[in-house]
């Protein structure tokens, strides 16, 4: 099996990355963006994308010096061995709890919407399969699969949109300023979670061979999740209006369900359906994954290390005790208070606060010991 | 390629695996294709409803010879749908499959007492479609369903959606989606209406002289296209029941009706009008009428302005019309005439929409037309726009309407 994710395209990496917006666009999304900003959902974005885009500037300057490391290597400059094992351990906890997380909530987006009589437990078992089987195939191929993954799911959810666009009503976009300038700056900004693909651009920055590259992938991922971002809350508030899309858990299914195509084929919810799926599944691989490579990393064996037994028993055994922890809690809403918690104070901070911290840190080291840190880069080479 | 070959294949065990769990063969289902709500006459906290649903083998059967109906109907008492839809399954021998249910009918009673609980049952479970129609039935929604027997087309999927869908060509109804109505009930900015139903009360009359009788709601001031409500259609055969005119609501109550005219002033100022033909008493002749095909080939310009704190809604209304039926003594291609001609259009249909809109914000004090998403284009935040209270300032407004149509051409036939 291939260990290595250096042969990978752009291309690939950008989908990869794309995947993790896409999941939320198809999951509930909208519902966070007309919370925080009622009809101004469009202004809401606009705004996200701004502070990502400042974001990825300051990330690709303080990157410079340090390209071809992980956020993690960073972490071993600055801070020694210790204290790159304890963030290491502090990354797993926040992978593992999302895998916790995500993987009871997807299973139940999959009943609710599509598999009612199946019992959830055994929705849960067969992502856990997938998700054990894709792991062991290694970071390289499911970067891949993500090429047909996300653009299968972007043509379908596309298609949803031509379909819905006899419901469109530009006076649902009114008032122009929704909740509110001062509401958006405040709520809103905690809505830039929608850019989820950000922490792996700190992780995959260590096989990216040069900043051009580094930069290209990052400022195209950022403006293609606005692009889709925009097109999505913008049609389905146009679609339904606020007041709707507040109080609805899965808008773009409901989209969907909306729209027919004549008289003849009337069940276009068969279009959600496919990416629901296909993003879901891509999307708990990955995190799983990623869960699985910082454990390596903890453990001291290189992180993309997939072939020995070893690893895939204790993956097994990891993946045992998140199906069991996922089945804990009684009922969808507590899964949403837990992964409101999850983002706003681990999330968030870990992905746009700290790493700008160690960054910024590692570059002053960088600049008042120039001998530790050219020793850092040829140990590391 | 290995690798990716073992992510495909588990993508592909998620897609086809789980589903067999709950796999079902098609003709375990019973197919319904009309659900009726109506109040129990029996116990005040329950519901009746009526479910029709489709035999199969009878739209197939190429030797039916219309006396075996292609439906079914049962109705059953329950406090809520879903328990309905429960017990029902405990006698057909096959579960109700809702799918492809094509209308819910809600009685006149049952909506003036609200249709909430029963909006948030419909709309919470993933099986009904939110692109089902829905009416509001004047006469009980179990008769309605019970008296209605397609005769033009054996599938009753089929005749539905091409009944609810006639408004196209007639303008006498709108486009009544459940999805349409609950997305104005939760609306801040509109209200929603539905097309009205009713069993034909006029449809025992025999004689041509009986359909003659014009009782019901004429109106002096122009020949009676279609100013009446549901049920009252001077007719003999064709179907027991009718779809004529809309119910308003104010949120999900019923609030009152619009009679078949009334509902072409609604589509015009929803820009949902395709066309309609419209008759009114020659200008030069009163004792002869004029008919026409109106158009609306351009959307409306509807504009809200605040005065004094009431809101005061222009509504530009462009039109193009094909004369049909004319006096053969006048000379229609003189443009002094075609203009008084128009002129006179004008004026009947101006008259009309006032009388539509003021009996909107007057009578059932409900912005059913949604003026509302354009004020709300006038107001920067939501706070600003609840403060403006607009459920409440629409019985205020005053409507200043401008309709300007433009005779375009004659029929077939060269009208000199």
């Amino acid at each position: 099996m291939n260990n290595n994710v250096k042969n990978v395209s752009l291309f690939s990496l950008i989908c990869f990355l794309l995947n993790f917006t896409l999941l939320q666009i198809i999951l509930d999304l909208p519902l966070f963006y007309a919370k925080a900003a009622k009809s101004a959902v469009v202004l809401l974005s606009i705004y996200n994308f701004i502070l990502v885009l400042l974001f990825m500037i300051l990330l690709c300057k303080l990157y410079k010096k340090f390209i071809g490391f992980n956020i993690l290597d960073i972490c071993n400059y600055i801070l020694g061995n210790v204290g790159q094992k304890i963030l290491t351990i502090f990354f797993s906890l926040i992978l593992f709890g999302y895998n916790i997380i995500f993987l009871r909530e997807i299973s139940e987006a999959c009943k609710i919407i599509l598999f009612t009589d199946t019992p959830l437990m055994y929705i849960i078992i067969f992502y856990g399969l997938a998700m054990i089987l894709c792991t062991s195939s290694g970071l390289e191929g499911i970067i891949r699969a993500s090429e047909y993954i996300v653009t299968i799911s972007i043509v379908l959810i596309l298609i949803i949109f031509l379909l819905s666009l006899p419901f469109l009503r530009l006076q649902r976009l009114f008032p122009i300023l929704g909740s509110g300038i001062s509401e958006i700056l405040t709520k809103g900004s905690l809505n830039i979670a929608a850019y989820s693909g950000v922490p792996l651009l700190l992780l995959l920055s260590k096989y990216i061979k040069n900043i051009k590259e580094y930069k290209k992938l990052s400022f195209i991922y950022t403006i293609v999740s606005f692009v889709i971002i925009t097109i999505t809350v913008a049609i389905i508030i146009m679609s339904f209006g606020y007041s709707y899309i507040a109080s609805d858990l899965f808008s773009l299914y409901e989209v969907s369900k909306s729209t027919n195509l004549s008289t003849i084929f009337q069940r276009t919810e068969i279009i959600y359906i496919i990416p629901l799926l296909l993003s879901t599944f891509l999307f708990l691989v990955s995190i799983f994954t990623g869960l699985s490579m910082c454990l390596n990393h903890v453990l001291n064996l290189p992180e993309t290390y997939i072939k020995d037994k070893k690893v895939f028993f204790r993956n097994l055994i990891i993946l045992i005790i998140i199906i069991v922890l996922s089945n804990i809690p009684s009922n969808i809403y507590i899964i949403f208070d837990i992964r409101k918690f999850f983002s706003i104070y681990l999330f968030l901070p870990a992905t746009f606060i700290l790493p700008l911290i160690l960054l910024l840190w590692a570059n002053i080291k960088a600049k008042k010991d120039r001998s530790s840190y050219e020793k850092f880069i040829n140990n590391n080479c | 390629m290995k690798n990716l070959s073992i992510i495909i294949v588990s993508a592909l065990i998620i897609i086809f695996s789980l589903g067999s769990y709950d796999n079902i063969e098609l003709n375990q289902y019973a197919y319904v294709v009309s659900i009726g709500i109506d109040k129990s006459q029996i116990n005040p906290n329950n519901i009746s409803v009526t479910f029709e649903f489709v035999v199969p083998i009878q739209i197939n059967s190429e030797s039916n010879n219309g006396n075996s109906s292609s439906t079914k109907t049962t109705t059953i008492e329950a406090p809520t749908i879903h328990s309905a839809i429960s017990l029902t399954n405990t006698y057909i021998s096959k579960e109700l499959n809702l799918a492809h249910n094509k209308v819910v009918i809600f009685s006149e009673e049952i909506a003036y007492d609200g249709l909430d609980k029963y909006l948030e049952a419909i709309s919470n479970d993933k099986n009904f479609r939110a692109n089902m129609y829905m009416i509001v039935s004047k006469c009980s929604a179990k008769d309605y369903i019970e008296h209605t027997h397609p005769s033009l087309e054996k599938n009753p999927a089929k005749f539905y959606e091409l009944l609810l869908s006639a408004y196209k060509y007639t303008g006498f109804a709108s486009r009544s989606l459940f999805l349409t109505f609950i997305l104005s009930a939760r609306s801040y900015y509109s209200e929603p209406v539905v097309a009205l139903a009713n069993i034909s009360t006029k449809e025992k009359k025999q004689t041509n002289n009986d359909i003659l009788d014009v009782s019901s709601t004429y109106n002096i001031s122009k020949p009676n296209d279609a100013n009446f409500y549901a049920g009252e259609m001077n007719k003999i055969g064709g179907s027991e029941t009718e779809i004529m005119g809309l119910a308003a609501f104010n949120g999900s109550k019923l609030i009152g009706e619009l009679t078949g005219e009334e509902t072409i002033y609604y589509l015009l100022t929803t820009n949902a009008f395709k066309s309609s033909y419209f008759t009114i008493y020659d200008p030069f002749d009163v004792s002869n009428i004029i008919s026409f095909n109106l158009i609306q080939v351009n959307k409306s310009k509807i504009d809200v302005d605040l005065i004094n704190g009431a809101p005061f809604i222009t509504v530009n209304c462009p039109l193009s019309a094909i004369l049909y039926s004319v006096n053969p003594k006048t000379d229609y291609s003189n443009e002094e005439n075609i203009a008084r001609l128009e002129h006179n259009l004008e004026n009947v249909l101006q008259t009309g929409m006032k009388s539509y809109l003021y009996k909107t914000s007057r009578t059932f004090q409900s912005d059913i037309s949604g003026f509302g998403r354009y004020a709300a284009t006038k107001v920067a935040t939501w706070d600003k726009w609840e403060s403006l209270n607009w459920e409440n300032l629409y019985r205020y407004s005053y409507f200043k309407v401008n309709i300007d149509v433009d005779i375009k051409r004659s029929g077939i036939v060269f009208i000199e």
